[in-house]
């Protein structure tokens, strides 16, 4: 019979074990683009790392910028529909980011638009098969809005 | 060999794909719980439920609620008071609302709560809108479910107030798309039966001014809080008198404004505390200290210029989704929430199926 504490202990091993796959899998994408692998276990550090190797860093600090900027307002303001409605904007950004960090993700690494949904939608998978894949990291430098 | 596609086009691609899923995820929920609001499950059950719906235990209650809350757990485990089962959340015996002939619901949504000494109140409302609206009578002492009065209305009743200088249940009723209070008399409470088949009536209906809905309702030395409730504007507390006849005036003395989404008002030894919630949002306690505004004789003074919005709370606390009224009794902050109703059950992250009482002093 499987006791409550039994079965605590079982989840958590089982979410740290698959902690440590997806990091890894990360971290070897983190090679890949000549970066040291463990920044990819450092939490916030391996955020900042992906924006460096797949995009630019100033989107992050864009997005943490927006984030404390709306947290700044809603405790001026003392409210909580304030920071409800303030928090929606960073949320919102977050997941651009998400989707054009994914779409970048996936071409560094030669991949197809199905690539990019993947990640997007299932990044932990994502790590780890472009982590443990046969994939090359190539930088792409293309932007949204091209230059003329 | 296959042109890739353009960068900006792939992301563009990304981002419908997204929002297309997000919105289908936000239909398929909203036309789950539309269905669930409009389905009643059957059930062999002869009598009012009085066994929990969900949680056999109150420490399974805690422990599991504490899974999507751990703070909600760690204040409760604290300082946490009595508790008492919901009702009728399995089932309820009432009256079908068209033919008056008694009916098996199993959509009871519990809305509001009152304390007295003797009893705990607690209404509920058809979720489905068959049948009639009731107040389950609780033994403070024993806990156990002592009566179910069967409401001569279909209405929301979401709140309830103990008015102990007269003895008396005030229910808040929705009558003509007008704010109104109903009342019981403890004694017809009392002289009840709820195997008659009828409906219990109100002994006075008194239509409230200055408010389009009595949302929710407490006593409080002589008077009657009543809040509007208003999901996107600021929403008001007005009070009314009730004269030395038992009546209430029906013009309120103050109309005070508070913050939007509040579902509930209780008030003790200083303290208005009011909840706020909405959808599966995290629902908060507003407390406020009322001390500067009462007088010698240790009673409370309302003036023209009070508002009662977040920024006035010497604190707010976080609670778990879907909490409606609260009462005070022995120094303890009731709480009732309606996470339990069957229609709830499978949409939120928590379910509490008691009223749980909590002293709140102690939470900072």
């Amino acid at each position: 019979m499987v006791t409550g504490n039994t079965q605590t202990i079982v989840n958590a091993i089982v979410a740290i074990a698959v902690w440590l796959i997806v990091h890894y899998g990360l971290a070897r994408m983190f090679k890949k683009a000549g970066e040291k692998g463990w920044k990819a276990f450092i939490p916030v550090y391996n955020s900042w790392t992906s924006f460096k190797v797949y995009w630019e860093t100033k989107y992050f600090l864009i997005g943490i910028g927006t984030v404390v900027v709306a947290f700044v307002i809603s405790l001026v303001a003392q409210s909580q529909n304030v920071y409800e409605l303030v928090m929606i904007l960073p949320l919102l950004m977050m997941k651009v980011f998400g989707i054009v960090l994914a779409v970048r993700m996936s071409r560094c690494h030669g991949k197809n638009f199905w690539w990019s949904l993947m990640i997007f939608f299932f990044p932990d998978l994502a790590y780890i098969c472009l982590g443990f894949g046969k994939s090359k990291y190539e930088r792409f430098e293309g932007q949204f809005f091209e230059k003329k | 060999m296959k042109k890739p596609m353009s960068y900006r086009k792939e992301v563009t691609l990304v981002t419908l794909v997204a929002v297309t899923l997000a919105v289908i995820a936000i239909v398929v929920y909203v036309l789950f719980f539309g269905s669930l609001r409009k389905y009643e499950y059957k059930s062999d059950l002869k009598e009012t439920s009085t066994e929990p719906a969900i949680y056999a235990t109150y420490e399974d209650l805690l422990e599991g609620v504490g899974e999507s809350y751990p703070f909600f757990q760690a204040d409760m485990e604290l300082y946490g008071g009595p508790s008492y089962v919901v009702p009728g959340l399995e089932m309820t015996v009432t009256l079908n609302d068209k033919t008056g002939k008694k009916a098996k619901c199993t959509s009871m949504t519990p809305q509001g709560l009152a304390v007295s000494d003797k009893y705990v109140f607690i209404s509920s409302y058809c979720g489905t809108h068959k049948h009639k609206s009731v107040i389950y009578v609780i033994n403070k002492e024993t806990a156990k479910l002592e009566k179910t009065l069967v409401l001569d209305s279909m209405s929301h009743v979401g709140g309830l107030a103990y008015d102990t200088e007269n003895q008396r249940l005030w229910v808040a009723e929705f009558i003509n798309k007008k704010a109104y209070v109903g009342a019981l008399e403890l004694s017809e409470i009392e002289g009840y039966d709820q195997n008659s088949g009828k409906a219990l009536k109100y002994s006075r209906e008194v239509q409230l001014k200055g408010i389009k809905r009595a949302s929710s309702v407490t006593y409080q030395d002589g008077r009657l809080l009543v809040v509007y409730f208003n999901m996107w504007k600021n929403g008001l507390l007005n009070v009314y008198k009730i004269g030395e006849d038992g009546n209430v005036n029906s013009k309120p003395s103050y109309k005070i404004d508070i913050d939007n989404t509040v579902q509930g008002v209780a008030y003790e030894n200083n303290l208005l505390v009011m909840t706020k919630s909405i959808g599966p949002l995290n629902s908060t306690l507003q407390v406020f200290d009322l001390s500067a505004n009462v007088d010698k004789n240790n009673k409370l003074k309302f003036n023209k210029d009070m508002t009662f919005n977040a920024k006035d709370a010497i604190y707010n606390i976080a609670m778990p989704e879907k909490l409606e009224q609260i009462y005070f009794s022995d120094g303890k902050l009731y709480m009732l929430f309606e996470s339990g109703a069957f229609a709830y059950r499978f949409l939120s992250f928590s379910n509490v199926d008691r009223v749980i009482s909590l002293d709140i002093s102690k939470i900072k």
